[in-house]
């Protein structure tokens, strides 16, 4: 289940709210449970107290009683007159009645009743004090007791006496705890005898308990506790209502409650506001960027809350800033123009890497340079073009400029798209160049195959001569004639064969054998010269799958022109080794070797050192080389000879295999 | 808004701080006259006494006529949940906010009243059943003991009235009582019932003449409300001892009495209205008897009044007033 952090939040505050109300709910338990145990307790010790006095005061009523009758008597009151006395002076006494020594009933007066119940004859000799619990028409327990009426140590007679228990019994527990308090008084069996007030009552029997219990009196719920006489004649129960009890924790308790209510309701709802408060504008943003996400990204997010939501949805959109910001960084790396940033400023604050490895600048040299720096003025801020402008970076670069404007969260930005046409002019240049060469290749090829046939008779003509002439002179002149014919012969031979278009079909062959066949070709000029043709090769018998003819066409050229190199009793080395998959063979001679600045030179067509070169085997060799694949490189210092590296690609061999 | 809000709680704080210790009760009083204020009285004193003293009371006096008193009574039914408790002067009184009220909702506490079974305030006096309770004066009860003491002090006069209301069966029950004593003591107890106060100084004035020398008052509420304004007044005029329930009304001027005060009582009520306040059902308050009787004479006012009597009875006396 999903739940939102606003849910989850007010679910904890509604917790934290709960913490006082449980805490206040075990102190009320744990206090009311001290408070009344604590009254229980005193209610135990009132009650005790007030037993062992109910003797006592019982027999102050009787002392009372007997020094009034003894006052009267002698003041010479009748008996119903200190019996009226008596009712009205001793609390509770309300009636009373006088008997002869013989126990005949002889007069009485009561406050309530004009014909009292009393017997007209008891048998009250010997009697003394209390002699019986009897009860009113109100069914009010009343006792009686006997007063002697002895005058100059003569007995005259008794006064029975009816005691009210419950006037009695309030003189007796006068000072109560507090007005709520009830103590009753009753016998063994619980049978009510006074209450603490003048309450009608019908005879109630009440169990003796002691704890909280619903009293059967008061109808509520009473702390009670019950004390008993040493005697066990009489019962003092005590019972204050629990209410009572409680009231001042109860008092105490709904002021905190009200106060802490009143501060924890107050600080909740503050919480809770502050809380929405605050949540409000996460909750929006959170809504935008979700729905912007879906709507955007596509992609649903799925978490727990709104932080969560939102931190998904900013992951997903950091991540998806970061694959466009790479998308555009490596548009912006790798795009084939190169590009410049400028600020307003027009200060350079960012280029490409095309630009850098284009121009061979690093970024450190560029950033910060002002436009005027690089091109010696400050463009206006439109988009402008030109189709060839110098730049100065390292060096003075000729670039095709596009000044474009961009106007971004209100930055202005200037770019410049650049494109280095250098190398275009060059190219330029070459291409004249070569339609040129390819132009006079043509005619070349035209005027050999027009001189060839002259170039036939003239050499026919000269070997006829050589043959036949008998003058030595004639026969001299008549080989120069034919070895300079052959030499054009062979120009224009050569000269065919740059023109010539590539033909032939590649076939497995061991460079080996081809280098063989070509150093045994070469050997006897070689030998004329006295040149030393050594070669070593590394492979074992691996194949190549080439076009074996250019191959020899190659290697004839490049060995042919390291004899022509070396000085006479000197050698050429020939090496044939495997580097990189690639077949290499290094033709180093002795001779004097080349400049570095003529290094680039000998591949240009019609360019030779040599007294009969015609300047076009080191072309031919490249052209070669580069149709298969390959390559011809050359190396050279000033006095130490050069070496032609001729590089061609196994990768054929390897993938159809023998 | 937060500044607003902030001071609302703070306010709140303060005001849940500031509550009271006690709560403050209402109570209503409901008397049929001034003759009742004695017990009001004593309740009030009573009330201070057992520490309670936030109290709104609300009187509700009927000007001793038993129009005005239905019509309060209506009233007091009506707004009876008002209350926390309905305090009344006597047994009349609890009889017309019951009959006005069908079922009681608020307690209803009797200062001080008589015959409350005959009134039918209760069935049974040890716990009351319809929601009254409240102190039972036995004024009715101690008509016997009032018509033996009255014979004692004055044995020469056989011939006495009592003024009761027929209307009401406790008065008449009190009546009966009286006439029944005065047979056993050889008094002679006519009941006469007055309309208005023409006809009370008509009737003391002319009762001498028909050999009525005395007037022993009964528990009636016109009685009670009367006595000292006119019964009294009249009674001296004449020279006719009267004899009262209450030993309070010797020091207003009655010349002798016997029973028990109405302040005491109002004082005992008091009492059981604490018991009610406190949350005491009140079927579980019983109603109570008022303290013993006391009998008092006002030399003052006897002697005054010039009409003989046993002065040998005077040991008997237990509150002279001079």
């Amino acid at each position: 289940m999903r739940l939102s952090l606003k849910f989850r939040v007010i679910v904890l505050l509604v917790l934290l709210t709960m913490i006082p109300v449980a805490l206040y709910v075990y102190h009320h338990s744990a206090m009311k449970e001290k408070i009344i145990e604590d009254r229980l307790r005193f209610d135990k010790l009132y009650a005790s107290s007030i037993v062992s006095r109910i003797e006592l005061f019982l027999e102050r009523v009787m002392s009372e009683t007997e020094s009034l009758v003894y006052l009267y008597r002698k003041l010479g009151f009748s008996e119903e007159e200190i019996i009226w006395r008596i009712t009205g002076q001793v609390r509770g006494v309300f009636e009373g009645a006088f008997y002869s020594p013989e126990g005949i009933l002889m007069g009485w007066a009561s406050r309530e009743r004009s014909q009292p119940k009393f017997e007209k004859f008891v048998n009250l000799k010997g009697k003394k004090g209390i002699i019986g619990i009897e009860y009113t028409e109100y069914k009010e327990p009343f006792l009686k007791f006997v007063v002697s009426d002895v005058e100059d140590g003569l007995l005259k007679g008794y006064f029975v006496f009816s005691l009210d228990l419950s006037l009695f019994w309030q003189s007796v527990v006068s000072a109560r705890p507090n007005p709520s308090v009830e103590v009753f008084l009753t016998d063994r069996e619980g049978n009510i005898l006074a209450f603490s007030d003048m309450r009608f009552s019908s005879r109630k029997r009440i169990p003796l308990k002691e704890g909280v219990y619903r009293s059967e009196v008061t109808g509520v719920d009473v702390v009670g506790v019950h004390s008993i006489s040493e005697d066990g004649k009489w019962v003092v129960v005590v019972e204050e209502p629990v209410s009572t009890v409680l009231e001042p924790l109860q008092g105490f308790q709904r002021k905190a409650m009200v106060a802490g209510s009143a501060f924890i309701l107050s600080g909740g709802l503050f919480a809770i506001l502050v809380f929405l408060r605050i949540f409000k504008p996460l909750e929006s943003l959170k809504n935008y960027v979700v729905s912007w996400e879906e709507k955007n990204i596509n992609k649903p997010i799925r978490a727990g809350d709104e932080v969560s939501e939102l931190s998904q949805a900013f992951e997903n959109l950091i991540r998806r800033l970061e694959e466009e910001r790479k998308l555009y960084f490596s548009l912006f790396e790798n795009t084939l123009d190169g590009i410049v940033v400028f600020n307003a400023e027009r200060r350079v604050i960012d280029v490409n890497r095309t630009i850098l490895e284009s121009f061979n600048v690093g970024r450190e040299e560029l950033i910060g340079r002002s436009m005027k720096e690089l091109i010696g003025e400050e463009l206006p801020l439109t988009s402008m073009f030109f189709s060839e402008k110098k730049l100065r970076l390292r060096e003075e670069v000729y670039c095709q400029l596009r000044q474009e404007i961009l106007r971004i969260e209100g930055n202005l930005y200037i770019l410049w798209r650049l494109r280095d046409v250098s190398q275009e002019k060059e190219l330029k240049v070459l291409l004249e160049q070569t339609a040129k060469l390819s132009l006079a290749g043509e005619i070349a090829c035209s005027i050999a195959h027009q001189i060839n046939n002259p170039l036939a008779s003239i050499m026919g003509y000269a070997e006829s001569i050589i043959l036949n002439t008998e003058d030595e002179n004639v026969g001299r002149k008549a080989e120069v004639i034919m070895r300079q014919a052959q030499k054009c012969a062979e120009t224009v031979r050569k000269l065919l064969d740059v023109g010539k278009p590539f033909e032939g079909k590649p076939e497995y062959v061991k460079p080996e054998n081809v280098t063989i066949d070509v150093i045994n070709m070469l050997s006897p000029k070689a030998k004329r010269k006295g040149v030393k043709i050594k070669f070593s090769s590394s492979l074992n018998g691996e194949r190549i799958f080439t076009f074996p003819w250019q191959i020899e066409q190659v290697l004839v050229n490049i060995i042919d022109n390291a004899i022509d190199a070396s000085p006479e009793n000197s050698s050429v080395e020939i090496k044939l080794d495997q580097l990189n998959g690639k077949v290499v063979w290094r033709v180093k001679d002795s001779g004097p070797g080349i400049p570095e600045e003529d290094l680039e030179k000998v591949f240009k067509p019609f360019y030779t050192t040599k007294t009969y070169g015609t300047g076009l085997g080191l072309p031919l060799a490249r052209r070669l080389m580069r149709n298969m694949g390959g390559d011809v490189r050359i190396e050279s210092e000033p006095g130490k000879g050069t070496t032609v590296e001729i590089y061609i690609s196994r990768r054929e061999d390897e993938d159809t295999g023998d | 808004m937060m500044k607003v809000l902030l001071g609302l709680l703070f306010s709140l704080l303060l005001l849940s701080c500031s509550e009271k210790d006690s709560k403050e009760y209402r109570i209503a009083v409901f008397i049929s006259g001034e003759g009742r204020m004695e017990k009001v009285r004593g309740f009030l004193d009573g009330m201070k006494d057992l520490g309670v003293e936030r109290v709104k009371y609300q009187y509700f006096k009927g000007n001793n006529t038993l129009s005005l008193m239905r019509e309060l009574a209506q009233e007091l039914a009506l707004n009876q949940e008002d209350y926390d408790l309905i305090i009344v002067g006597g047994s009349l009184e609890a009889y017309m906010v019951k009959s006005a009220s069908g079922k009681l909702k608020t307690p209803v506490v009797i200062l001080g009243g008589t015959s409350i079974k005959q009134w039918k305030l209760t069935k049974d006096l040890g716990r009351p059943s319809e929601g009254i309770t409240g102190v039972d004066n036995l004024n009715a009860e101690l008509m016997e003991k009032r018509v033996e003491l009255f014979s004692k002090m004055f044995p020469h006069i056989k011939k006495v009235l009592v003024f009761c209301n027929p209307q009401f069966e406790a008065s008449k029950n009190a009546t009966r009582i009286t006439i029944r004593a005065g047979k056993r003591f050889g008094v002679k107890v006519v009941p006469v019932s007055v309309r208005d106060v023409k006809e009370l100084e008509y009737i003391i004035s002319h009762m001498r003449e028909d050999g009525f020398k005395a007037i022993i008052i009964t528990p009636c509420f016109y009685t009670e409300n009367f006595l000292t304004s006119y019964i009294l007044h009249y009674a001296n005029f004449y020279q006719i001892p009267v004899f009262c329930h209450s030993p309070g009304l010797v020091k207003k001027g009655c010349h002798v009495a016997y029973g028990t005060s109405g302040y005491e009582q109002g004082y005992q009520a008091a009492h059981i209205a604490y018991k009610i306040l406190r949350g005491t059902p009140v079927e579980f308050v019983p109603f109570e008897r008022a303290y013993y009787p006391r009998l008092a004479v006002n030399e003052t006012a006897l002697t005054e009044l010039g009409v003989e009597y046993n002065r040998e009875f005077f040991t008997y006396i237990d509150e002279v007033v001079k």
